[in-house]
């Protein structure tokens, strides 16, 4: 797929970890009104000892608030909730992915990318229409090629937005 | 040469289209209207109580955001992800008009090879203009209309200057050359090629080729003037062997002879105003001028070798109309930031 058209597509959003919780996230950089400003990481639901639920790597839990818009606020009564899976093999530089939501005919990608492994900040960036296998590579490997300009660093990433 | 604006219908029977990732833009009383931000916007059409949901648009646009060259493969990648998002297996759908054409870099000014270009037997005429420069013409007949115009003036006007980078690294486009646009829109395809025609069979390298000659085919019906060769002595070029030049030039193209509608001409003026022997010695030098020019068989404005040297190199591929990227990835191609 072409550069321009994934670049149209992607909507990058950079979480840090509120200081004092266990795994509360608020957004500080990025478009707003795209996902909650506060989210939830980490593995709450119970996992299964299956094949698919060994790929699990993470979750994503939020809900907007009442006064809040947001992208997917009109889906699940406002209710994200996305599984978080180890990301291509051929891309082990990020720390996974995941999709919203295919309970809604949604299939928007999130690849999440963190250089601390998610313990204090993450980078989540979303592919509209994306969550499909046929598309992931593309967005994968256009990630990468913004990561070789430095676009994903801390630095580079508030260059980028 | 490629596909360019396109609009096809896909009936969506039972199965409902998902909308979600439309932006609705207006509502009529039968008819839904939404666009998806791709590059640039497409166009989409919901009639739900006809079970039908309508794509306008040009896709090079859409998934590259210039129209310059845009190869099958982008199209499939580009159709793959809206028949994804839309839950629609667009290859389905029905085409209602498209357009197929191709930039062609020429040696001379654009506007002179418009000039140059005047009409198809049949098909109305129709020029544009911007200010006093000729921008474009169009040949229309109720199927087809066959578009040329000045591609470098759009290239330069509408494009932002990272796609003009991109097209001169992929395309090797040069801002100080020439470059025409010459597309033919189809406007009733099920009336030209008789028959429905269906956005896979489009797509399919047998049909891509039909096309490039079907494009090679029309531009050589265009009447084009520049077909006179120029008196080699510049006093030759009075202003009286001027007006002769033009009309010469017109004469294949509205099938008349210069010296017989000159000798009608002086005809029908008065004896009272010019006698037989005032007739006699003007006929003369108009004859005397006439002889100062010729013409040659085809135009030098005539750009059909170059299109089918570039038919011709496209056919030798084994997968046409899928450009050479040059050793290039697209996905290398990093211009933000």
């Amino acid at each position: 797929m072409n550069y321009r058209f994934i670049e149209n597509l992607h909507i990058p959003l950079k979480y840090e970890k509120k200081e004092g919780t266990k795994g509360s996230f608020l957004q500080v950089d990025g478009e707003k009104g795209i996902l909650p400003e506060r989210i939830s990481w980490g593995m709450y639901a119970k996992c299964k000892a299956s094949n698919r639920d060994s790929h699990k790597v993470s979750e994503i839990n939020a809900q907007y608030k009442k006064m809040e818009s947001g992208a997917y606020k009109g889906i699940n009564g406002g209710k994200i909730h996305t599984s978080i899976w180890k990301p291509l093999p051929n891309y082990p530089e990020f720390y996974g992915y995941g999709i919203i939501d295919e309970r809604h005919n949604l299939f928007d990608l999130l690849i999440i990318y963190s250089e601390n492994v998610c313990t204090s900040s993450m980078e989540i960036h979303i592919f509209k229409g994306m969550g499909k296998p046929d598309f992931l590579e593309n967005a994968f490997s256009f990630l990468r090629n913004l990561s070789k300009k430095e676009a994903l660093s801390i630095q580079g990433f508030n260059g980028y937005l | 040469m490629n596909l360019d604006y396109i609009e096809v219908t896909q009936f969506t029977g039972k199965d409902k289209p998902n909308l979600e990732y439309l932006q609705r833009e207006a509502f009529y009383p039968n008819a839904e209207r939404y666009s998806f931000q791709g590059c640039k916007k497409i166009e989409i059409w919901n009639f739900p109580e006809r079970n039908q949901l309508s794509i306008k648009g040009s896709f090079p646009y859409f998934l590259n955001g210039h129209n310059y060259n845009s190869s099958t493969e982008d199209w499939k990648e580009g159709i793959d992800y809206l028949s994804s998002c839309l839950n629609l297996n667009l290859y389905l759908g029905l085409i209602e008009a498209f357009e197929f054409g191709t930039i062609q870099e020429i040696s001379f000014p654009e506007n002179a090879f418009l000039r140059n270009h005047v009409k198809i037997q049949g098909m109305e005429a129709r020029s544009y203009q911007k200010g006093n420069v000729l921008t474009g013409k169009e040949f229309l007949s109720p199927s087809l209309k066959v578009k040329l115009y000045d591609s470098n003036r759009n290239i330069k006007q509408k494009l932002e200057k990272p796609i003009q980078e991109e097209i001169t690294r992929l395309w090797g486009w040069d801002r100080e050359k020439h470059y025409i646009k010459l597309e033919n829109h189809y406007k009733k395809p099920e009336v030209h090629f008789r028959g429905n025609l269906y956005l896979h069979e489009i797509l399919s390298p047998e049909f891509q080729i039909t096309l490039q000659w079907e494009l090679y085919k029309t531009y050589q019906k265009i009447m084009k003037t520049g077909n006179v060769i120029l008196p080699e002595k510049k006093a030759d070029i009075n202003a009286g062997t001027i007006p002769l030049i033009i009309l010469k030039e017109l004469e294949s193209v509205y099938n008349f002879n210069t010296e017989e509608l000159l000798r009608a001409k002086l005809k029908e003026i008065s004896e009272e105003l010019l006698s037989p022997a005032d007739r006699k010695a003007r006929l003369k030098i108009l004859r005397e001028n006439l002889k100062k020019i010729s013409t040659s068989g085809r135009s030098e404005f005539d750009i059909s070798e170059l299109l089918k040297a570039k038919i011709q190199q496209q056919d030798n591929t084994d997968t046409p109309f899928i450009y050479e990227k040059k050793g290039e990835e697209i996905l290398t191609q990093i211009s933000k930031i």
